[in-house]
């Protein structure tokens, strides 16, 4: 049923773009149309919501809480990390997750502590978007959906199979709905508000904001597909002029 | 043995002209970046002192007009003299603000020449590391290197910074900014003076707010 919504959504999507795309085609962008008018709602959507709600609880707290906070929703990413780790048999590095779930959520009450990376564990982030990067599927067309921001189609597929992967979402106990209900929250909070600064500077500085974040979004998702590994400019042709001096 | 004495001594000359190429351009580009960065921490200069002389090191380190019609695309082979001449005036106000901006970061520290490549004669890409101030982190910083004909002197092409294994070219990226700037607007380079004019004021305004607010909180904390 999700994965049929899912589908619903991204043909939706696709659908729209193409609609909304008028004159030449940028190949790096080729729903650009519609992708702008989604990220002119997302952004207006930030400044009317996300923006003040995360100054008000960078206001409200301080930085040991938020950064409790933050261990804490991070923590139980773990389960989620580890089985997509597991998927790109990537047995070293979900042995670390493991260990770190088990450290922090015991040593370091139930998570709100981060004692495995003073231990030399370090953590490591993966989605299904990166698994099944990993297994070779190009990323498609870059897409800006409605409420969630940057995607392409590998990744809106992967956020809508992370639901069904997630372990967290299968654990059943006394208040477990609203555990999740508050990791999804706290989540988003914790990320908007540790991304202000940044988010202003891109707004303020930048003469197409649009344009950065897409290039930004691309390569960051390829290098966490890559995990990482550092990546060098390609070699571009120096136009005559600027070699004669 | 003979065999493997011959084949070290063949791999180091076949590799001497490459790795002395990059010492030079390391050594350029550690020099020249240390100066600029103690430009920024130099606490004797005014605001407008520091950012004259920081628009003198770039002049150095870079050749501006080039960078400018660069990041036009191929708008920038297409305009008239007099149209590039409009746009570079701004162009170089604009540059020498956001660059300024972007270095601020690493105020007061200093960068180290990690290693470097030399992707096709005549340049060099250079790895550098430095600390952010704000974040405590390294920073890895890699740089753009071209050498001149007679091998003496170099010009950055670009400043690439590495955030978590994603590099962002700043003047690539600002190529990518002003061509789609451009196809939106039907090419028109006075739209584009006129929104980067726009984008100064507001970097200086806010700039100059900043600095209020930082000269209240300070008086707040030491009254009289």
């Amino acid at each position: 049923m999700k994965t049929q919504s899912a589908a619903l959504l991204l043909g939706s999507a696709l659908a729209l773009g193409a609609c909304a795309s008028t004159g030449a085609r940028n190949p790096d962008d080729p729903y650009e149309g519609f992708n702008r008018k989604m990220y002119g709602f997302n952004n207006a959507l930030d400044k009317a919501v996300l923006e003040p709600v995360a100054k008000g609880y960078r206001a409200v707290t301080n930085e040991p809480v938020r950064k409790g906070v933050t261990n804490f929703t991070n923590n139980l990413g773990e389960p989620l990390t580890f089985t997509n780790e597991l998927l790109q048999f990537n047995v070293p590095h979900a042995a670390g997750t493991f260990g770190r779930f088990v450290i922090n959520s015991t040593i370091g009450i139930a998570g709100l502590f981060d004692p495995a990376t003073s231990f030399g564990i370090k953590r490591t982030d993966e989605d299904f978007g990166q698994t099944l990067g990993r297994w070779g599927v190009k990323p498609g067309p870059y897409l800006v959906l409605p409420f969630l921001g940057s995607s392409d189609p590998r990744d809106f597929v992967g956020w809508g199979a992370d639901f069904g992967l997630n372990p967290v979402n299968y654990v059943q106990f006394d208040g477990a709905d609203t555990l999740r209900v508050s990791n999804f929250v706290l989540g988003g909070l914790s990320a908007r508000e540790s991304a202000i600064e940044t988010i202003d500077d891109v707004r303020q500085t930048q003469l197409d904001p649009y344009t950065t974040l897409r290039r930004f979004y691309v390569r960051n998702r390829a290098a966490q597909v890559r995990n990482s590994a550092p990546s060098s400019k390609p070699v571009e042709e120096v136009p005559d002029y600027e070699m004669n001096f | 043995m003979k065999l493997m004495q011959l084949l070290a001594v063949g791999a180091i000359v076949l590799t001497a002209p490459a790795a002395l190429a990059d010492k030079k351009s390391e050594a350029y580009v550690e020099a020249q970046a240390n100066a600029v960065l103690k430009v920024l921490n130099d606490k004797t200069l005014t605001s407008d002192e520091r950012s004259a002389k920081f628009a003198d090191y770039m002049h150095k380190f870079a050749y501006m007009p080039d960078i400018a019609r660069r990041v036009l695309g191929a708008q920038g082979r297409s305009l008239s003299e007099a149209q590039f001449d409009r746009y570079y005036k701004t162009f170089e106000e604009y540059a020498t603000e956001v660059y300024q901006a972007q270095l601020d970061e690493f105020r007061g520290e200093s960068i180290k020449v990690v290693g470097s490549t030399d992707p096709a004669p005549r340049r060099s890409q250079v790895n550098t590391l430095i600390k952010s101030t704000e974040s405590g982190k390294d920073i890895q910083v890699v740089w753009d290197v071209l050498q001149s004909k007679d091998g003496q002197t170099y010009r950055v092409r670009d400043v690439g910074i590495n955030l978590d294994g994603s590099v962002i070219w700043l003047a690539q990226d600002q190529q990518a900014q002003f061509e789609s700037f451009l196809d939106r607007n039907n090419g028109d380079i006075d739209k584009l003076i006129d929104r980067i004019k726009q984008m100064i004021a507001d970097m200086r305004e806010r700039a100059k707010a900043g600095a209020a607010s930082t000269l209240a909180k300070s008086t707040s904390k030491n009254p009289g």
